[in-house]
């Protein structure tokens, strides 16, 4: 049995920064009932802003505010223009819409910055601390903190504020909530530009703690999804244990040389299997597709 | 004639003289970079076909059907390069157990609902994409992998009746013919005709009789069984394979442009597969750097993703019947 | 309902076509890109054959710079024949397929040709004719490749192609361009299959010589036991990875492989991964923006490893971008000579690329490459008649080639028969010196890969 000691540390900061990323899929599917495979590129692009910015000599902070202002542009100005047209159509359909979303900022991202090799630096890199004989960065422990607390603190939004309530309602049915008088456009809005700075907020740490690439941030949705699925795209709190879950158990299959390489479908087949296991009991859906 | 145009139409069988006037005349009239490109396309018509088959006729969303082509394209490299496999042999295996393991996925998938379907379909393209990595594509190597990292490369050879590229897109088409009949005949039988219920309502279908499990494992296999198709296809007419065209944002993107197009029809398959290849294609030969192309790519997905609910080929269908009728007004 | 359907084909028309045909029409292609407006080009090329539009050779973005060429005559740069006369025969065409638009854009090389090409042509051409040099882009993807070649060799009837570079290209058309009989000379080789195909011939030494390099110089300092850390590619990181283990055993160093994800979201794992061995040295062969990525992980770590890279480390925007805290700490193989070297052949390299290379155009060593690939090819145009140049001559003339000379690379350069080419199997090491500039540690040497025993003997 070799030593997981490391293996379960570096895990567990591999897993908070999925986790983290998948609270932004679960927050936008709660509110809007949209699963946003752009939500990696939105936060990309705001981390490669604050780069140029910073290479321009802009102070830091100004550029970190920069990278949330535009990813939360980007997210509002889809939510409103592509997002709200096509509210009455299937979810595997929104789906595919952000991948357009995808498509145009990763285009854009290879055309306006290239593969340049650059890094993106946050100052809480130069502090940390040592457990299991890993080295844990300051900028890790700050994530898995921000995860659970913007897990806390949109739960509570959700379930205490009529806005919280009036945006559940619109995931749940848009139509009925407008019929009762919510303002479905404006929460819409609102629900992506909360999606979109949380995007934004990921993208910089994100870029930090592993790539600042617009294809490596894109993709990262892939296990984010993974992490949201384990919460059954609903509790945000399971959100980050799942990604934290994922990251120890994908990092814990290479300690075994044999299935180091296939490692990654681990976690995956394991939320498969456990989605499974969790709808084992099979409803049939009676009511007729078109609500007859 | 009569009783082929009681089983499949008129329109099926102007569509079938059009294949055959495309597979004569686009070799004689198109240099050989179309020829490639539109080769390409009647491949990417058969996963298109998967994805439509199962969107169209039982609104499932599949976000894995390219990841099904490397499988199918492995297989074919496994047993093609290993034990020197004909090619029709080759499809067959590899249809097969594409089709096994599109089954096995959705045995227990079923059980569901659409959106996680959908993303656990995601998670399989994934895997598959580690797994394609991890594994290589066999080049003549021993063992069950077929890959090795040293000693001579071997690849598929394309088969003696279709050596050129000119005979291998003609046979290329002539097989996806031969599947699209195959589906729109499916679609006709009792089988097809419930799937329409089940889509409708599982209750419904149910309580008449219909065996809702079996009716969408069959539509699963069939679907990822053309895609095998298209995986043994793909690999006899390159030789060898590389994972990066199975990536998972490949099966996104298909899923999308069959949306676009159009899930009900092989018009619309067709179109799906025209915009994933030959449009880029395209623009590059006109000349447009590479990644404003994906950007405008971007941008007429989710354009028409709002503009064409029906798919692009119900609204040329559209237009064609309206400017029929116009002409039949018209002394 | 029909006339909103109506309306609707019209829009979704008018974005998929129309869109892009206005963009297509504007010619697009702002930034230098490698990808090649042949329609143009060739219409150009047919429709005024003026002495002005001879010159009008390589791609859309290299335009100011060919004009320049055109009118101007030469400037500094002195290209092969050197007459200061803008070529106006009929065009030679040359095509290169490279990775553009993907993972990472590996354009860099075919710029670097491009340059040289239009430098050729505002001097004389071969022989009076220019080259018209076009280039496409596989999108990383082997059936695009494959595309692409296939429209190059027999659609634009290419008689050879020069600075291809590409992640997927030789292993999807090594068998297309020796059944007809189209030599390669690559710019910059990455996978096996760019060494191991009889009508491909890399100018540079590709990753796995790059890394066993490195592996060597660390073996000189002490190595005694060594993680190798590559992507899982296929025919490449095991490739690559291999070839290290099979040296350290050749050697006496114990090596240990790590494969990590293409996209390098798992370095944290695979680095600690590589630090459970406990080695004392760890060679990372990626791209840039991998070696940078795992580096990170190694910096947050600050294992008492030393770590060494290949070629691909070897950028101006590398140190930056890498921090202070591997400066004096890194050491690199590198391919080609050092980016300031100030032999005849780098000096004109820098020269041709200020001149004539594209505004964007990096300065890099794989743009080294690809200038090389297209002197090499140059000298082996001009050896031709000018009126017989055809596919056969020019592949008969690129296998041909032995013993190219030049300052870029440390031994002679020759293509030559069989079925593995690898001429360039001699590197020097760089260091990330304290001052954050890379400085030349080590000269020319023989990197030992056992692979190699064919060519070197």
């Amino acid at each position: 049995m070799p030593d997981l000691g490391p293996f379960i540390v570096s895990g567990v900061a591999v897993g908070s920064v999925y986790g983290l990323a998948g609270l932004g899929v679960v927050m936008l599917y709660r509110t809007t009932a949209v699963v946003n495979f752009a939500a990696g590129s939105i936060g990309a692009v705001g981390a490669l802003t604050a780069w140029e910015l910073e290479q321009n000599g802009l102070a830091d902070p100004l550029t970190w505010l920069a990278a949330l202002v535009v990813s939360t542009a980007i997210s509002t100005l889809y939510g409103v223009l592509i997002a709200g047209r096509l509210t009455d159509r299937d979810q595997a359909v929104k789906a595919s819409a952000t991948l357009g979303l995808t498509l145009l900022l990763m285009g854009f991202s290879y055309w306006r910055w290239s593969d340049t090799a650059r890094t993106l630096r946050l100052p809480l890199d130069d502090h940390g601390f040592t457990m299991f004989g890993v080295r844990i960065i300051a900028t890790k422990v700050f994530a898995l903190g921000l995860a659970v607390a913007v897990a806390w603190i949109t739960h509570a939004m959700l379930h205490r504020t009529d806005t919280g309530l009036a945006m559940r309602a619109m995931a749940d049915d848009r139509s009925l909530s407008g019929v009762l008088g919510i303002d479905v456009r404006r929460h819409g809005a609102l629900a992506w530009s909360m999606s979109g700075l949380v995007g934004g907020v990921t993208g910089l740490l994100l870029a930090d703690l592993i790539r600042l690439d617009v294809a490596t941030l894109t993709f990262l949705v892939v296990p984010a999804t993974a992490a949201a699925l384990i919460a059954q795209l609903r509790s945000l709190p399971l959100t980050v244990i799942g990604g934290i879950g994922l990251g120890v158990v994908e990092s814990c299959g290479a300690a075994w040389k044999s299935v180091s390489d296939y490692r990654q479908i681990i976690p995956y087949a394991a939320v498969i299997v456990m989605l499974l296991w969790s709808h084992r009991s099979r409803t049939i859906p009676i009511v007729m597709r078109d609500g007859r | 004639m009569t009783r082929l145009r009681s089983l499949f139409g008129t329109s099926t069988i102007a569509a079938i003289a059009i294949a055959f006037v495309v597979a004569l005349v686009v070799p004689m009239v198109l240099g050989s970079g179309w020829v490639a490109t539109l080769t390409s396309c009647a491949l990417y018509t058969l996963p298109a076909a998967g994805v439509g088959l199962l969107y169209g006729e039982l609104r499932l969303a599949s976000l894995t059907q390219i990841a099904f082509v490397g499988l199918g394209g492995w297989i074919a490299l496994r047993f093609g390069i290993g034990f020197g496999w004909p090619l029709p042999v080759l499809v067959v295996v590899s249809a097969a157990v594409t089709a096994l393991f599109g089954a096995a996925l959705a045995l227990p998938a079923l059980r569901l609902r659409d959106l996680y379907l959908a993303l656990v379909t995601l998670l399989v393209a994934a895997s598959a994409d580690v797994a394609f990595n991890a594994a290589g594509f066999p080049n003549g190597g021993s063992g069950f992998l077929g890959y090795q990292a040293f000693g001579d490369l071997q690849r598929l050879r394309r088969p003696a009746i279709a050596t050129t590229d000119d005979g291998y897109f003609r046979l290329t088409v002539a097989v996806l013919v031969a599947v699209l009949l195959g589906l729109v005949w499916i679609r006709r039988t009792s089988l097809g005709r419930s799937w329409a219920l089940i889509a409708q309502s599982e209750g419904a279908a149910a309580s008449s009789g219909i065996r809702v499990t079996r009716g969408k494992v069959v539509a699963f296999a069939i679907a990822t069984g053309t895609s095998g198709i298209a995986g043994a296809l793909m690999a006899a007419n390159l030789g060898q394979l590389a994972p990066s065209t199975f990536h998972v944002s490949n099966s996104l993107l298909l899923f999308a442009l069959v949306v676009i197009a159009g899930s009900r029809s092989p018009a619309g398959w067709v179109i799906a597969a025209l915009l994933y290849r030959a449009v880029p294609y395209f623009l590059s030969e006109r000349g447009l750097n590479g990644h404003l192309a994906t950007m405008l790519f971007g941008l007429a997905v989710m354009h028409n993703l709002i503009s064409a609910p029906a798919g692009l080929a119900d609204q040329l269908a559209g237009v064609t019947a309206k400017l029929r009728t116009r002409r039949a007004v018209a002394p | 309902m029909t006339n909103t359907r109506g309306r609707g084909v019209r829009r979704a028309a008018a974005l998929v076509l129309g869109a892009a045909l206005v963009v297509a029409s504007c010619g697009g292609d702002d930034d230098g890109d490698a990808a090649d407006d042949t329609a143009d080009t060739a219409a150009a090329a047919t429709a005024a054959p003026t002495p002005t539009d001879a010159g009008d050779t390589a791609d859309e973005g290299g335009g100011t710079a060919t004009t320049a060429g055109g009118t101007a005559a030469g400037g500094d740069a002195v290209c092969g024949l050197g007459t200061g006369e803008a070529a106006t025969g009929d065009p030679i065409k040359i095509g290169a397929v490279v990775g553009k638009t993907g993972p990472a854009d590996f354009s860099s090389a075919s710029l670097g040709a491009a340059a040289y090409f239009d430098c050729v042509n505002a001097n004389g051409g071969i022989n009076g004719r220019p080259i018209e040099y076009l280039v496409e882009d596989d999108g990383w993807d082997p059936e695009k490749a494959a595309t692409v070649a296939k429209k190059l060799v027999e659609d634009e009837e290419v008689v050879g192609m020069v600075g291809s570079t590409s992640f997927v290209e030789c292993a999807a058309n090594a068998q297309y361009y020796a059944d007809n009989g189209v030599a390669v000379i690559a710019g910059v080789g990455v996978p096996r299959e760019c060494f191991f195909s009889s009508n491909i011939a890399p100018v540079n030494q590709g990753p796995r010589l790059s890394g066993i390099g490195a592996a060597e110089y660390a073996r000189e300092q002490g190595a005694k036991k060594m993680a190798c850390i590559a992507n899982v590619i296929p025919n490449f990181g095991g490739w690559v990875c291999q070839g290290l283990e099979a040296w350290g055993e050749a050697n006496g160093v114990e090596v240990t492989s790590f494969n990590g994800q293409p996209d390098g979201s798992d370095a944290e794992t695979i680095v600690q991964q590589a630090l459970a061995i406990e080695p004392d040295s760890i060679t990372v062969v990626e791209a840039g923006p991998g070696v940078i990525g795992y580096l990170k992980v190694g910096e947050q770590q600050d294992a008492d490893v030393n770590w060494y890279a290949p070629t691909s480390a070897y950028d101006v925007a590398f140190p930056a971008a890498v921090g202070d805290y591997w400066f004096g700490n890194l050491q690199a193989e590198i391919e080609f000579n050092m980016l300031d070297s100030t032999g005849p052949h780098n000096t004109l390299w820098q020269q041709v690329i200020d001149e004539f290379g594209d505004a964007s155009a990096p300065r890099d060593s794989f743009s080294q490459g690809g200038f090389l690939s297209a002197m090499i090819a140059v000298d082996a145009l001009l050896g031709l008649d000018p009126a017989s140049i055809d596919r056969a001559s020019v592949t008969e003339a690129f296998i041909g080639v032995d013993s190219f000379e030049s300052d870029l690379v440390c031994g002679p350069w020759s293509f030559g028969e069989g079925e593995h080419h690898n001429a360039n199997h001699a590197g020097r090491i760089v260091e990330l010196a304290a001052d954050g500039s890379w400085k030349l540690l080590k000269d020319c040497f023989e990197v030992p890969d056992p692979e190699l025993a064919d060519i070197v003997g």
